[in-house]
């Protein structure tokens, strides 16, 4: 969103934000109760392409007149992907194969109600077993960690014990201890998923340590920090990781200075285009197959929401839910800065003054039938 | 309007059926909402159809297809998608700092 407002002018922008927070003040109250519907009615929206649009839209990375943006503030989970990917692709194959990495909001699922299955099942086709270390970003209470597992393919007897868990904070204020039971338990789970019994699992004490490392400057940079340990780590991780033998290596506090971390987000954390979504103006069209039962009243719901497209038009989207019956569907309008109603086809017509919580909007169609709905 | 697809796919339904596909988009909630798409659709399309659906910011969501986080120009062809195979709406999270 950041970088989409700076392309958009300033005052494009003050209207879209005013735009946007009407919007979601009228919508707000409605978003639980959509849901519901939603689920129950099942519906089925098919969704039509336009081949044309879409092969113009897919321009190759790195075009010369791209301006290009530096990664600055907090890191969300999107850019952080991004981010890891491309520096991840600059390894040869032959050093990533010591290395396999989690979704960076695994972890966080895992923790989700309801989720955790699906978790440790992504977990499964990952083989962490086969693979010398394991990174884990973990984004939690918004803030980024990283924990990385070592030598986790290796038999959990006592007299073997290489398996270790490192975490890295770059906010060693924010007690990363306290996640130790959480990952441990996460553990205990992805090797439970692996076969292996709860007892010999808990039994094993894989050691958690915490190495001092390099520390944020400011209130924002953590996801950057956890970018640059996963590189440096990659680099220099040895072929045989042992906390028995000189660990910590090179994770110490002075692993790293501000410069090389500074060069590292020039090189790696920056984006050539805006975030995909805000270039694509919706064209959508939603159809329902709504098995409720319809009143003979006609008018139903409408649903506000706001769009910006590329140009930092902004353009309302009102979704009319029809009861009567005839239509059989949710219509999508579009409506202009003026709130003037555009429809998506050719078949309705309709005007939209200033749409105010309450206000009843009306559509004419062609075919004699009439559609109202009131704003929420 | 729901009648333009339709009637095409009565037309030839074969060719439909190997061109289309069903997908299930599921939020941290369960909630589930079923979208029909072309196999060689960018999936930005379905992306923004549910955001726009849910009235929610698509910068809050990321769409997750077995863990691995779906990107705009994507298509279920590339992706391998099966039929009815499910993808999950997740909220996006920001890291800065706690406390």
């Amino acid at each position: 969103m950041d970088i989409a407002s700076r392309k958009i002018g300033k005052n494009h922008r003050n209207k879209v934000d005013a735009v946007m927070q009407n919007v979601r003040r009228r919508t707000s109250n409605r978003i639980g109760d959509r849901r519901t519907r939603t689920r129950s009615s099942s519906s089925i929206h098919i969704l039509n392409e336009d081949d044309d649009n879409d092969d113009n839209e897919v321009k190759a990375n790195g075009e010369v007149d791209n301006p290009v943006y530096v990664q600055r503030g907090k890191l969300g989970s999107n850019q952080f992907d991004d981010y890891f990917e491309k520096m991840w692709k600059t390894f040869p194959t032959e050093r990533r194969n010591n290395f396999t990495y989690f979704g960076c909001l695994w972890f966080d699922l895992y923790q989700k109600q309801g989720l955790k299955e699906k978790v440790l099942n992504w977990i499964k086709k990952k083989n962490i077993r086969s693979t010398k270390y394991v990174f884990v970003p973990i984004v939690c209470w918004g803030h980024w960690r990283l924990l990385i597992l070592c030598n986790f393919g290796e038999c959990l007897l006592p007299n073997c014990k290489r398996q270790c868990m490192l975490l890295l904070d770059s906010l060693a204020e924010a007690d990363p201890k306290k996640l130790e039971p959480t990952i441990r338990k996460f553990i205990t789970d992805i090797y439970i998923g692996e076969g292996m019994a709860r007892t010999e699992v808990s039994g094993a004490k894989i050691p958690f340590v915490v190495p001092k490392v390099p520390q944020q400057k400011n209130d924002e940079d953590c996801g950057i920090y956890v970018l640059y340990y996963i590189y440096l780590f990659m680099e220099s991780a040895p072929e045989d990781f042992n906390i028995s033998e000189g660990y910590p290596y090179f994770m110490k506090e002075n692993w790293f200075n501000i410069e090389g971390l500074e060069s590292f987000r020039k090189d790696f954390c920056t984006s050539t285009a805006l975030m995909g979504f805000e270039e694509d103006i919706m064209e959508v069209v939603a159809s329902s197959s709504s098995k409720e039962t319809r009143s003979a009243e006609g008018a139903s719901q409408i649903q506000c929401s706001c769009r910006v497209s590329e140009k930092g038009e902004c353009s309302f989207e009102i979704v009319l839910e029809i009861e009567n019956g005839d239509k059989g569907a949710d219509n999508v309008f579009f409506v202009d800065e003026r709130l003037n109603i555009i429809l998506k086809d050719d078949t309705l017509e309709g005007f939209l003054s200033d749409p105010e919580q309450g206000d009843t909007v009306r559509a004419k169609g062609n075919d004699a039938t009439s559609l109202s709905g009131h704003v929420y | 309007m729901s009648g333009v697809p339709n009637q095409e796919d009565e037309k030839k339904p074969n060719n439909e059926q190997l061109a289309h596909i069903n997908l299930k988009v599921k939020d941290q909630n369960g909630n589930e909402v079923f979208f029909r798409i072309k196999r060689s659709t960018q999936l930005k399309k379905l992306m923004n159809a549910y955001c726009d659906r849910q009235s929610v910011d698509p910068n809050t969501i990321v769409f997750l297809f077995d863990g691995r986080r779906l990107k705009p120009d994507q298509t279920p062809d590339e992706l391998e998608m099966d039929e009815a195979d499910e993808i999950d709406a997740m909220l996006h999270q920001t890291g800065g700092f706690s406390i």
